[in-house]
């Protein structure tokens, strides 16, 4: 009767016991905070979004409506950095004049280059545009070439899948999740791409820009950048530039003027009542304009002005 | 496309080598391979001729001679020319990059003009393990002093302004600096006279720090992690600022300073201990508030202690423009032996005070015009010679207070060169003997970088 009372005690115990060990298991699993993932540009905090879902916290250091190579940096993102798991930069030297430094004074050693939290996406692109000569003379070169690569919408999706995969590296438990998300973001991606192909194809745009930001879109999209109103990059232009610029749009019928909405309107607008070109205002990065909520809206956006 | 068919003929093959027609297939396979690997070249020396440059036009020369350098390299690459083992030395090499600082300044008083390089600032930095960093700063240059005459190529000198290590893998937060280096002390003693918002340090800096706050010894400093940024510095160095003590000497009274006497030896008692706190207030998505305060005590020179606190709020407009407004406050007390360069010794102290308040207006990312507002008051407690009682010839005291007003413009032509002009009205006054002097100065500076030119971030 002992025996069998004790055999019966012990047993309610270990199912108590059980039951508390899967209660404190699941509550640590309900309650495991969300990864905190800090990224250089918005299109890479879109990626994070969708990617991690409710699992990530993300923080953009760019808006997305100033020049990506000035963010202007918040002393906050000092503290933000610090706590984060994850650092996302688009690399190719984009973020170069504040991410070292703010990495290096936030201090947090999972995000230092090298380390599981730190991620450069532009370490697997295959450059456009590297200069074979390194002369300031040249303007504001980039040495490893031209970084904006997240107008390519394939570059995207191989954005995409990095990101999940290292989410995943970073959180085991949720991996399958991750990879899920990502394939789902990835397939949307490639349903608009052909359309966006579908819209430009054929069309034989030519065009000038302010900065040579669409080396990439060029070469996904077939359309044909003819020249920059900067005179070299981050120089602005002068009028002896001006006046060429006119002169060689007028000869080589140029009729489209896309300005990175960041840029100043003055020169674009004197260029096209000279010209007669048409101007259009675009964002190159997610957040740049009111149209530009994700990338795959940013992306319609691009496409739509190419169009006009 | 190339990889899957590689991999997928060559499992094929080798579960049956002796098939003709296989063989046939491998061949041709072969053949189509180093057709893709030969488009595969051409490709990327299409692509390292690309330039990334905004050019709308580039002459067939220019493209030939691109193709052709990268055509080079690549062969070079290719066919391991030269010594291999010298690529991955140059990629670790410690980064080098160079500030030239020109300055031109015109004194009205004096009727002196000095045309001068400033400031020819060397910087060599590099991790040096996963542990650690270093750097070093190389300077060579002259004294801003309008009044002063200079003899040609006479007053340049060459010096060490700054090498020091610090950590980068301190756990909490923590980072430890040792060696010479410019302390984390005031607002813009650390900062580089090439960096600072105008074109030179405020009077109560000279006169109180001797302009910058570069100290010999070692630095802790600790950013907790909290919502938001702050930092807490705590260091101990053999002497801080230049050779200036409290009783250094305006420009337009060069020659008439007391200083005190150093000891010969030195305990840990008689070294410098400073510390500073700083934070940053977000008010709002576009309005900053820096805030900082500092404490000094020392006896490197005779017994010295500094205090004070300095403010920035920045308000970033649209279009990249940006107005500040700053200022900072300092106020010091320092007693001990002084020796006056002409007449013999004697005890005393001395005490000094003031502090600069600054507003500029950054238009676009050219322009930035500027205003800037200067007190310093410095006086001689007392003084007695050594032989008790007397206040000793040339030891007497003083009561000497400096304003001045200065305006500037800078145009900011690239990212990596800066004009800037000031004009300054100083007038500084002496309440005993009741002497009194004014100058108008002048200058025009010149700001080049070249290579990646980047100082620690300072929030």
């Amino acid at each position: 009767m002992n025996s069998h009372s004790s055999c019966g005690l012990s047993l309610r115990l270990k199912t108590g016991v059980t039951a508390l060990l899967l209660f404190v298991f699941q509550m640590g699993l309900v309650s495991a905070a969300p990864l905190k993932v800090v990224t250089s540009v918005p299109d890479l905090a879109d990626f994070a979004r969708r990617v991690g879902g409710n699992l990530v916290e993300v923080l953009s250091l760019a808006s997305g409506k100033e020049n990506p190579h000035a963010v202007a940096l918040k002393p906050s993102y000092i503290a933000k950095i610090r706590s984060a798991d994850l650092f996302i930069q688009m690399g190719l030297d984009m973020e170069h004049a504040y991410a070292p430094a703010l990495l290096a004074e936030a201090r947090n050693l999972r995000l230092q280059p090298g380390k599981e939290g730190f991620l450069d996406l532009g370490e697997d692109v295959q450059a456009l545009g590297v200069p074979a000569v390194l002369d300031r003379a040249g303007g504001d070169v980039h040495p490893k070439g031209n970084p904006h690569y997240n107008l390519d919408p394939v570059q995207a999706q191989r954005m995409v899948r990095a990101i999940g995969a290292r989410l995943a590296l970073l959180r085991p438990a949720e991996a399958v999740l991750f990879r899920a998300n990502a394939d789902a973001y990835v397939r949307e991606i490639e349903e608009r791409l052909g359309s966006w192909k579908a819209r430009l194809r054929g069309k034989g745009v030519r065009f000038i820009s302010y900065h040579p930001d669409f080396a990439y879109f060029e070469e996904r999209f077939g359309v044909r950048q003819e020249g920059t109103i900067e005179p070299k990059p981050g120089i602005d232009p002068g009028p002896a530039h001006i006046e060429a610029l006119v002169r060689d749009m007028q000869t080589r019928k140029i009729r489209l003027i896309v300005k990175e909405s960041f840029y100043s309107d003055r020169v674009p607008l004197e260029l096209a009542r000279r010209t007669g070109a048409v101007l259009v205002s675009v964002p190159i990065f997610v957040g740049a304009t009111p149209e530009a909520r994700d990338y795959l809206s940013m992306m319609d956006a691009l496409v739509s002005a190419f169009t006009k | 496309m190339a990889a899957t068919l590689g991999i997928s003929a060559s499992t094929s093959l080798a579960a049956s080598p002796a098939n003709p027609d296989l063989e046939v297939l491998r061949r041709q396979i072969d053949a189509l391979r180093g057709d893709l690997e030969n488009l595969q070249q051409q490709l990327n020396q299409q692509r390292l001729a690309q330039p990334y440059a905004g050019a709308p036009e580039r002459s067939k020369k220019a493209e030939a001679l691109a193709s052709a350098s990268a055509g080079a390299f690549s062969e070079r690459v290719g066919s391991g020319q030269g010594n291999p083992r010298s690529t991955p030395a140059v990629g670790i090499n410690p980064s080098i990059s160079v500030a030239i600082d020109a300055v031109g300044s015109y004194s009205r008083k004096q009727d002196n003009v000095r045309l001068t390089p400033r400031d020819a600032e060397f910087v060599f930095q590099a991790n040096i393990d996963p542990f650690a960093r270093a750097y070093l700063v190389a300077n060579a240059g002259s004294e801003l002093a309008p009044a002063e005459k200079q003899g040609a190529f006479s007053e340049v000198t060459f010096g060490l302004e700054e090498a020091a290590i610090e950590t980068t893998a301190l756990p909490f937060g923590l980072q430890i600096k040792a060696g010479q280096f410019f302390a984390d002390f005031t607002r813009l003693g650390k900062v580089h006279p090439h960096d600072l918002p105008f074109v030179d340090h405020p009077p109560v800096l000279e006169q109180l720090l001797g302009g910058e706050s570069k100290g010999r010894g070692v630095e802790l400093n600790w950013v907790p992690a909290v919502p938001y940024y702050i930092k807490l510095t705590f260091g101990a160095v053999d002497g801080l600022g230049a050779e200036r003590s409290v009783l250094g000497g305006f420009d337009l009274n060069q020659g008439s300073a007391s200083v005190f006497e150093a000891p010969e030896t030195r305990g840990f008692g008689s070294l410098t201990y400073y510390g500073r706190g700083a934070s940053v207030m977000e008010l709002g998505e576009s309005v900053f508030l820096h805030m900082g305060a500092n404490l000094l005590r020392g006896r490197d020179e005779g017994t010295r202690t500094l205090w004070g606190a300095d403010a920035k709020l920045v308000w970033r407009l649209s279009g990249g423009s940006e107005a500040e407004l700053g200022g900072e406050v300092l106020s010091g007390r320092q007693s001990g032996t002084l020796t006056h360069p002409l007449d013999g010794s004697g005890t005393g102290g001395s005490q000094g005070k003031g502090g600069y308040v600054y507003v500029q207006y950054r238009i676009g990312k050219t322009w930035t015009p500027g205003l800037r507002f200067d007190f310093v008051r410095s006086r001689t407690l007392s003084e007695t010679d050594s032989t008790g009682g007397a206040v000793a010839d040339g030891l007497e005291a003083t009561d000497e207070t400096l304003r001045a007003v200065s305006g500037y413009l800078g145009c900011q032509i690239s990212e990596y060169q800066r004009l800037r002009l000031q004009l300054t009205y100083a007038a500084s006054s002496q309440a005993i003997s009741g002497e009194s002097k004014r100058d108008l100065q002048a200058f025009l500076q010149w700001t080049i970088l070249l290579g990646s030119h980047q100082h620690a971030l300072t929030p």
